[in-house]
């Protein structure tokens, strides 16, 4: 199991090695502390988004948020509205933001596990209404939507080169990491997608771990859209939207099943990473959009064709 | 060589004559993994009557009859229609020779209305695929009030009761125009009414030559339908014979028991304590329809009877996995209304369930993790790992339970049934169990492997746990149990204990006859 | 009646009459032939997608490529000259090709890969999309108006689109009492059921895409024809939409319950709600959060509608 567990990571690595390499071959001068420092930025927001689609893709049901970009965006605007340019005011700002994400997860998580409803058509809604919702709030308040200065240091700065961002981001992989493999909420959020049954069977209150999945969800997007806020240097409509489709990516090469049962966070990580580095090398190299799409679409089909070999082989 | 089932011969013959034999099967084997389901069973049915199929839980019916259908293959032996070697691969083969099942537990598309669950895969269609609908609803309005129901037809079939589906499925097989129609059970959810009609189609149907096989376990039915008798045990034919007159119960039931002297009770020193657990006219759903029973510390009590009379849905109607519409339970002193299985955990009151690889098991995980995984939904500080907790629960549970297994770190469905079982039962190690509920623990497990996990079980019991068992091996009940309750239709309609726990006696009991 | 009880269809009829009430409350001369002929012209190719959708969901499955699909058939009719097909005939027919080979890549990928259809599709959308790109950087490109003189034309008085859409659904009627219509149900319904009674599920399934995508080149045709341009981005929302329209139609996501009618009332549901938003005076900023509750409001109660059916 082990093994399995590193294999994926450690190939995502490689491939993003080989990346790397191609395009300092391309391109001389590809591989710089800049260019990595940059690229490393990008990476911690794809990658803390892709912890929102590893927890609710592990809690099974064929689970997955389609309202993280919306909930990203109500996290920038009302932590910039509540921050208001004050450093003084960025921890409440922050609080408030992930306080939104929390509930707005609550609904989606009552709605799934409550209610019943498919999660596709539960996030899709909230996230309609979210939008709609901003829209007007922001019409009609007219809140303040820049970051505080406090908030752009923060994202913008390195630390002994490695950019804030990602050393956040690796604190939150390395503490997801531990709770989704090394503790008992973790095994019962995988065990729980898994087979919901037995693990009711044994004790497990299946509906409360899936809301709180949903409610994580919500939480980390709204920080990640916080973070995004500070890092473009002020909130705006439509912040998270890039982000629904590729943290899906994401989570899907980075070896989580659809189905439930597994989430092997270490591997989301490299993916966000692997998706990052192909991106900037095919902007790079001049591939337009059109080749990117493409090249996205069949990079995941392939990851998606490996899991299922490697689901054959296991039996 | 075999053609379509329109070729049958004119008149049956009466009783008196021997009327040829249509479907003949010699020596029919089969295996399921480890475990064997029959062991060289010989059938032989005869043109234009009606064969019943006898023997209790395990006996191998089922899957001597689905093997006929050919929905399974044999493992070995030899099956000849009407003198032609029978070799067919598919049901689809088997229909086209006219071999036509309708089984136990109907298998509908619940959103699509009867008569197009009735011609389902079979379609009845003009030609370039453009269905006849007319032609389909009229002739399932004909099969159906041949079996006296007045159904609508267009009726989606998910929306229809037990019986309903039943007769749907009934009519799709008769449907087909079998000459060889197989009848699983079929009067499990029927109403007497229903099941006279059912019965006149029968005899009907014979008249024309069309062939039965009839499996069921209402002696009274078999009485009453059937011209020839087949009854099985242990997968194999235990008798044969051609009905005249009354049945002989009393001579299929020892038939279908073996021996009824040699039972070796192996009685531990236990004591028995106060009450843990008691039922007062517990209903739920339509399998459980008001059960008292009581249950005390140490004891172990057996629940028999035949499959399907609501065993399984009782166990998890006190484990909190079903919902309880009526009656009371209690522990100890209090009343109790579970939401969940986890209300009656915190009370101790476990499940071992029917399904071990869809409900007790996490088949794509280790051993080790599937012992541990009651620690872990238990565990009150969910943060962390209790990882030492865990390696010593393990290591306990696999010396404890001699499970055999390379270790914990193999995955669990690399396992045989027996050790998989003990993997389920293991888990419950974790916490203090005060009640065990086990859902039929040795379905599908060797015989070696059978008497270790009752061993588990004495050992819990003399530690002071009750445990509730329901098992479909008659024999190991009495061979384990304190007392026994036989449940027939819901209920439980016999209480034995002491001497009176005899085979005989529960095999009455469980046909729904008085005590003698 | 009883056909739209079990159908579920019932609700989202309601739900059309009071939209269309209002829209007509709200708008001038909404009963006028300029206004209908209007606004049946544009929502024809939502209507298709919605009942290609249909088909798919039907028989348990999903598609989310089919917006990026609209866009890259869109793109390939903007770019190929139309001499070289032979006329505005020829280049529906060459779109109802690509349609159909598309939709075989889904299928196979689906049935035969055995991947799960809802990232499967996922992926082959960024595909589609990218290569709508490579065609179509920017928007542009032409497409001869013969194509569009015919679609803004009449057939025995008909308006064309009107006419399309009258067809798409005899289509569908039509498979509704073929064998592979029912199979496509049944396989929906219950799959383990219908691989017991000799359907061939793989099979069945291969060809609810086929179909599906049948009405997806349709559809193209109809936007390329309106547009007369070719745009990459043209066929974006159609994926959502039709997921939306086939829920509030009353089709469960599950498979096997509701019919295309329902994908019909879902798609017009959704296109008049926009209007009535619009023409209900409801400033602007309001239009997207009314939408947004309107559509989770219907997507709720459709839902609940079919839990409550199911238990039933």
């Amino acid at each position: 199991m082990t093994a399995l567990r590193l294999g994926r990571p450690l190939l995502l690595l490689a491939l993003t090695l080989l990346l790397l390499a191609a395009g300092e071959v391309l391109l001389p001068g590809f591989i710089g502390p800049g260019q990595i420092a940059n690229q490393l930025k990008i990476a911690s927001f794809l990658g803390l988004f892709g912890l929102c689609q590893t927890v609710v893709m592990a809690a099974g049901g064929q689970g997955l948020d389609l309202s993280v970009g919306a909930i990203a965006t109500l996290g920038g605007i009302l932590g910039a509205a509540l921050m208001n340019g004050s450093n003084a005011m960025t921890p409440i700002g922050a609080g408030v933001a992930i306080g939104a994400g929390l509930a707005a997860g609550c609904v989606n998580g009552v709605g799934i596990a409550v209610l019943g409803v498919p999660p596709l058509v539960t996030t899709l809604a909230l996230s309609s209404v979210i939008d709609g919702g901003l829209i007007v709030g922001v019409s009609l308040a007219h809140p303040a939507n820049g970051a505080s200065p406090g908030l752009v240091a923060i994202t913008g700065r390195s630390f002994h080169g490695i950019p804030t961002v990602a050393v956040l981001w690796a604190v939150i992989a390395a503490i997801a990491i531990w709770l989704l493999s090394r503790s008992a909420w973790g095994r019962r959020l995988c065990r729980t997608g898994a087979n919901p049954i037995t693990a009711r069977l044994s004790g497990t209150n299946t509906t409360q771990v899936r809301i709180v999945a949903y409610m994580m969800s919500g939480g980390i997007a709204a920080f990640g859209g916080f973070l995004l806020t500070g890092y473009v240097g002020q909130a705006f409509l439509g912040l998270g939207n890039a982000y629904v489709l590729t943290s899906i990516v994401v989570a899907a090469i980075g070896g989580v099943a659809l189905a439930g049962g597994r989430a092997p966070y270490g591997g989301v990580a490299c993916a966000a990473i692997l998706m990052t580095v192909l991106v900037s090398l095919l902007t790079a190299i001049n591939i337009g959009e059109s080749g990117r799409q493409v090249i996205f679409g069949l990079t995941l089909l392939s990851f998606l064709m490996l899991d299922r070999y490697l689901m054959r082989v296991r039996r | 060589m075999l053609s379509s089932p329109e070729g049958l011969p004119a008149a049956p013959p009466t009783d008196g004559e021997i009327a040829p034999p249509l479907l003949i099967a010699r020596g029919i084997t089969k295996h399921f993994g480890g475990v064997v389901a029959l062991a060289g069973v010989d059938l032989t049915l005869r043109q234009g009557r009606v064969l019943g199929l006898l023997g209790a839980n395990g006996s191998g019916k089922s899957t001597l009859s689905r093997i006929i259908a050919g929905e399974l293959s044999s493992g070995g032996g030899e099956m000849h229609l009407a003198g032609a070697p029978l070799r067919h691969a598919s049901p689809q083969d088997a229909a086209r020779l006219g071999i036509v099942i309708a089984h136990q537990h109907p298998s509908l598309a619940p959103d699509m209305p009867v008569w197009e669950n009735v011609f389902l895969g079979a379609e009845l269609s003009y030609a370039g695929g453009f269905i006849d609908r007319a032609k389909a609803r009229r002739r399932t309005t004909d099969v159906l009030s041949e079996l006296g129901s007045r159904l609508d037809i267009a009726a989606p079939a998910g929306t229809l009761t037990a019986a309903g589906q039943q007769l749907v499925e009934i009519a799709r097989a008769l449907a087909r125009k079998p000459r060889v129609l197989i009848l699983d059970e079929p009067t499990a959810a029927l109403a007497a009414a229903e099941v006279g009609h059912l019965f006149a189609a029968i005899r009907r149907l014979t008249e024309e030559g069309v062939s039965v096989i009839f499996i069921s376990h209402r002696l009274a039915e078999i009485d009453t339908i059937c011209d020839d008798i087949l009854v099985m045990r242990n997968g194999r034919t235990a008798g044969a014979w051609t009905t005249s007159g009354r049945l002989d119960e009393g001579r299929i039931l020892s038939l279908m028991t073996g021996d009824p002297d040699a039972v070796l009770r192996e009685m531990g020193e236990r004591r028995i304590g106060e009450p843990v657990l008691r039922l007062e006219g517990l209903r739920a759903g339509p399998a459980v329809r008001g059960v008292d029973l009581e249950l005390r510390r140490s004891e172990i009590v057996g629940l028999a009877g035949l499959q399907g009379q609501g065993q399984v849905e009782l166990l998890e109607a006190i484990a909190g996995d079903r919902r309880i519409d009526g009656g009371t339970l209690w522990h100890k002193d209090r009343a109790v209304s579970p939401r969940r299985p986890r209300d009656m955990i915190n009370r101790g009151i476990c499940l071992v369930p029917d399904d071990r690889r869809r409900q007790g098991l996490f088949s794509g995980e280790t051993v080790g993790e599937n012992i541990g995984y009651v620690l872990l939904a238990l565990a009150p500080r969910p943060w962390r790992l209790p990882a030492e907790k865990l390696v010593a629960l393990a290591t306990r549970a696999i010396r404890r339970l001699l499970i055999k297994t390379d270790g914990p770190d193999q995955t669990v469905s690399a396992l045989s049934g027996g050790n998989q079982q003990k993997v389920v039962i293991g888990k419950w190690l974790a916490t203090d169990v005060e009640v065990m509920l086990l859902s039929d623990p040795t379905k599908g497990v060797d015989v070696h492997a059978r008497s270790e996990i009752y061993a588990i079980i004495g050992e819990l019991a003399q530690a002071g746990t009750a445990a509730l068992v329901f098992a479909s091996d008659v024999q190991e009940l009495l061979l384990h149990c304190d007392r026994i309750l036989v449940m027939y239709e819901g209920r439980i309609v016999e209480e034995l204990s002491g001497d009176a726990m005899t085979e005989p006696r529960v095999m009455t009991a469980a046909f729904g006859k008085a005590a003698a | 009646m009883r056909a739209l009880r079990y159908t579920g269809i019932l609700p989202s009829l309601l739900m059309l009459v009071v939209v269309i009430a209002l829209n007509a409350r709200l708008q001038p001369h909404f009963f006028g032939l300029p206004s209908l002929e209007d606004n049946i012209a544009t929502l024809t190719p939502t209507i298709l997608v919605c009942l290609a959708q249909a088909v798919i969901v039907l028989s348990g499955e999903l598609d989310l490529s089919v917006g990026a699909g609209v866009s890259l058939i869109n793109c390939l009719l903007a770019t190929v000259p139309i001499s070289a097909v032979g006329g505005p005939w020829g280049l529906m027919g060459l779109a109802l090709l690509l349609a159909l080979a598309l939709g075989a890549i889904n299928g196979v990928i689906v049935t035969i890969f055995g991947l799960p259809s809802l990232i499967a599709t996922f992926a082959t959308a960024a595909v589609w999309f990218g290569l709508a790109l490579a065609l179509m950087p920017q928007p542009g490109g032409e497409l001869d108006q013969s194509v569009g003189d015919l679609y803004s034309g009449t057939v025995s008085g008909v308006p064309v689109p009107l006419f399309i859409v009258a067809g798409a659904l005899l289509i569908w009627t039509l498979l509704g009492r073929h064998r592979l219509g029912r199979r496509i149900v049944a396989v929906g319904s219950n799959p383990a059921a219908a691989f017991q009674a000799g359907i061939s599920v793989l099979r069945v399934k291969l060809a609810a895409y086929l179909v599906g995508w049948l009405l997806v080149g349709l559809a193209a045709i109809a936007i390329s024809a309106q547009t007369l341009s070719g745009d990459a981005r043209v066929g974006d929302t159609y994926t959502l939409t039709s997921v939306a329209a086939v829920v509030i139609g009353g089709i469960s996501l599950a498979g096997g319950r509701g019919t295309p009618w329902g994908a019909l009332v879902g798609a017009i549901v959704l296109g008049i709600v926009s209007n009535v938003i619009y023409f209900a005076g409801i400033p602007s900023i309001w239009q997207e959060f009314f939408k947004g509750i309107v559509i989770m409001s219907a997507l709720g109660f459709m839902v609940l509608e079919q839990k409550r059916a199911a238990v039933a």
